[in-house]
């Protein structure tokens, strides 16, 4: 099933990137994303020089260091805590140790597959972009998957959703959110940043009183307390 | 008939207003989300799991999540016919005929084609249920510990298998059930890989790392592919929803063996909607007096109408491993199965005949969802379309917000917080390296079973391996679980006979 007999662009990504180049109408947006695309494209110049790759050089570099390496560190870690777990003084019959023992040893043997397929490939890639041959390079094999094209703006996101997190209590549920969401909005679309506010006001306030009146769920009120 | 007698008896109960409200609230939301791009129904689920909660009604709660399981396929379904974007992985195989369709201008029969065909699929798959769960939940009742590790461990391979990334998706359940070892073992008391913080003395919550793993990776992937693909805009001619009568006629047969087929690759324990579409597609393709066709020029309303009935038609069948043996097969029946345990209810081989108000009530709300659905969507369709303009810089961060006042609502404490966002990080990285992460949700939810019972197996044994190779049905179900989980070698291996032999040739 996994052999389709040709190349169908599946991924929504790819998809989106068809029809947008084939729709002439581009509503809302528009402008801004055109021009957003442009920026991407500059700023991937910068770091390849030519033709950007598949992955970016960092990702790359971020995939096959826990692939080949993370993986069975983190598995051994695993088994070493598994074989060291305190036993109780009484007798036991079936052992606390025993069960993450049995899923550790399985983890660092398909930790280390994992680890010597990923080996096998880079070596490969690397042997045949000496031979200068048409060999495997990386991500050919993955072209169906979704990938993440700028990593900057995910690890950004996840920044902020952690200062969120971090002043969730502090500032209140309604001023942590409402910030946090014409923050996160307004860096995705700048040039909407009316809309984005009064949007990001409106749903903090609504889902304020989803939870609170309906679910009984009480957040936390922070510098809105005395209100 | 028995089996009809219990049925008509939970309609009673699910034909009350809140129960239909639920079943409303469920297919609305679920096609929803189906529709926006990149959120699957294990994603809503997960979403909607602090409602549930506060709900507190078990059976409610499953007739919500039904209909957001088959609401899910409608949108995704929607969205893969008119945009080519399509919304599940069980919906992927849509758009092979179904977008070729709809630029051929029969985008509307194409659309039909599909709702009735899930609809079909779905009424025969819940019927299929009331059949075989009693007969099946009376042999469930005779299976011993031995037995039940041998199903969940099928469920892990055929789970780990199903990706295309064997190796890591193993990785990956094995993981899951690693993180199921976190907190206190209930056998001796002792206290496991807790590094000392209270929080997890008592096992890291299912919610959270449910949530972590699946909507703010969801969330980081879209963002991080924003810029380069933009909101999606323009829908492409729908044309008015009508079949020809030849349509209808090539359709029937297609919707009737989608139906069985999704049904019966439902049942198995991990394989589940995705692996029934392309099934299907396949079957339909090679019956075909002109299988070129498929897939080419105008589209094959066959290559569309089969699938869409298996996916749907899967759903319905996974509901058999989940209600006979407490055991899930897919990321969202471990979403539901974590939901009902949280519920206190006791999933398992006893749900049945403990609780067999609940489960036909359950059975009941599938065929109140399906016909929910069919009736919802068919004259929506256009408002759903609409859904793809709610930007994308809204929505993903509304999606954040909605994550962590759900895992605070759950907990009310920061640690969970706090790992939420350690969960969204390590699935992050995972996820970028190809590493599948519904298998290591079905081996969070299945680690604490496969280890309660196999100590009591093994404390029946007196701590005699052997036992787990004691029972036929064990014996039998664990060299299938060996033989998946070996598949790949086996089909590697002509592949290097291959290899060697054009090797060869090249040196000579």
């Amino acid at each position: 099933m996994a052999d389709q007999e040709e190349p169908v662009a599946t991924s929504p990504e790819k998809r989106a990137q068809l029809d947008d180049a084939g729709s002439t109408a581009l509503i809302d947006d528009a402008p801004l994303v055109a021009e957003l695309r442009h920026a991407a494209a500059d700023a991937e110049d910068e770091v390849t020089g030519d033709a950007p790759p598949p992955l970016g050089r960092w990702a790359l570099l971020i995939r096959r260091a826990v692939l080949i390496g993370v993986l069975p560190l983190f598995s051994a870690w695993y088994l070493i805590q598994a074989i060291t777990i305190q036993l109780p003084d009484r007798d036991l019959l079936i052992s606390p140790r025993a069960y993450p023992t049995a899923i550790a040893i399985a983890m660092l043997a398909v930790s280390l597959l994992v680890s010597g397929l990923e080996l096998r490939k880079v070596l490969l890639g690397r042997r045949g972009a000496a031979a200068g041959a048409g060999a495997p390079t990386e991500g050919t094999d993955d072209d169906d998957r979704e990938r993440i094209t700028n990593w900057r703006d995910a690890w950004i996101t996840l920044g902020a959703l952690v200062v969120y997190v971090a002043v969730f209590s502090f500032l209140g549920f309604f001023l942590a959110t409402t910030v946090f969401l014409v923050g996160v909005s307004t860096f995705f679309a700048p040039r909407k940043w009316l809309r984005n506010i009064i949007v990001s006001v409106v749903f903090s306030i609504l889902v304020y009183l989803l939870f609170t009146e309906l679910l009984a769920v009480r957040l936390p009120a922070g510098l809105l307390g005395f209100i | 008939m028995d089996a009809i007698n219990s049925l008509l008896a939970a309609f009673g109960t699910v034909l009350q207003p809140e129960y239909l409200l639920y079943a409303f609230v469920g297919a609305l939301v679920g096609t929803a989300v189906g529709v926006l791009p990149g959120l699957g129904p294990s994603v809503t689920m997960a979403l909607l799991l602090p409602v549930v909660f506060a709900l507190g009604d078990p059976t409610g709660a499953i007739i919500m999540f039904a209909g957001i399981f088959y609401g899910a396929m409608y949108g995704g379904s929607t969205t893969s016919i008119l945009l080519s974007t399509p919304g599940e992985s069980s919906s992927v195989v849509t758009v092979l005929d179904g977008y070729r369709m709809t630029k051929a201008g029969r985008g509307g029969a194409a659309l039909l084609s599909s709702a009735v065909g899930s609809f079909v699929a779905g009424i025969f798959a819940t019927t299929a249920l009331v059949f075989v769960a009693k007969p099946l939940g009376a042999i469930a009742i005779t299976f011993g510990p031995s037995e039940y590790v041998a199903f969940a461990v099928l469920a892990l391979s055929t789970a780990a298998i199903l990706g295309g990334r064997p190796t890591k998706a193993a990785f990956s359940a094995l993981l899951g059930l690693a993180i199921g070892t976190v907190g206190i073992h209930s056998l001796s008391g002792v206290t496991r890989f807790s590094f000392g913080v209270l929080a997890i003395y008592n096992g890291i919550d299912f919610e959270l790392v449910t949530i972590g793993m699946f909507a703010i990776v969801e969330v980081l992937f879209v963002v991080g592919m924003y810029r380069s693909s933009g909101q999606i805009h323009g829908v492409k001619m729908v044309g008015k929803l009508l079949m020809t009568a030849r349509e209808w006629r090539r359709s029937i047969g297609p919707w009737l063996r989608g139906s069985v087929l999704g049904f019966l690759v439902g049942v198995l324990p991990g394989a589940g909607a995705t692996m029934s579409s392309y099934l299907s597609y396949g079957l339909e393709r090679n019956i075909s007096k002109t299988p070129e066709k498929f897939g080419r020029g105008k589209g094959m309303i066959e290559g569309l109408a089969g699938p869409e009935a298996a996916n749907n038609a899967a759903a319905g069948g996974a509901l058999v491993p989940l209600l006979t043996l407490g055991i899930p097969g897919s990321a969202a029946t471990a979403v539901m199965i974590g939901a009902l345990q949280g519920l206190g209810v006791k999933t398992g081989p006893l749900l049945l005949r403990d609780n067999p108000d609940f489960v036909w009530a359950i059975i009941a709300s599938l065929f109140i969802g399906n016909v929910m659905l069919i009736i919802l969507n068919v004259p929506l369709i256009r408002i759903w379309v609409k859904l793809l303009s709610v930007p994308t810089a809204l929505l993903m961060p509304m999606i954040l917000v909605i994550s962590t006042v759900g895992v605070f609502s759950l907990s009310r404490n920061t640690v969970d917080l706090a790992l939420m966002l350690l969960f969204g990080f390590i699935g992050l990285v995972l996820r970028a390296c190809d590493i599948p992460l519904a298998p290591l949700i079905l081996g969070l939810v299945l680690g604490p079973l496969i280890e309660e019972q196999s100590s009591r197996a093994l404390t029946v044994s007196q701590g005699d391996w052997a036992v787990f190779l004691s029972e036929p049905t064990a014996v039998v179900v664990l060299v299938l679980a060996a033989l998946i989980l070996t598949l790949p070698l086996w089909r590697r291996i002509p592949g290097r006979i291959r290899e060697r032999n054009s090797r060869r040739e090249v040196l000579r």
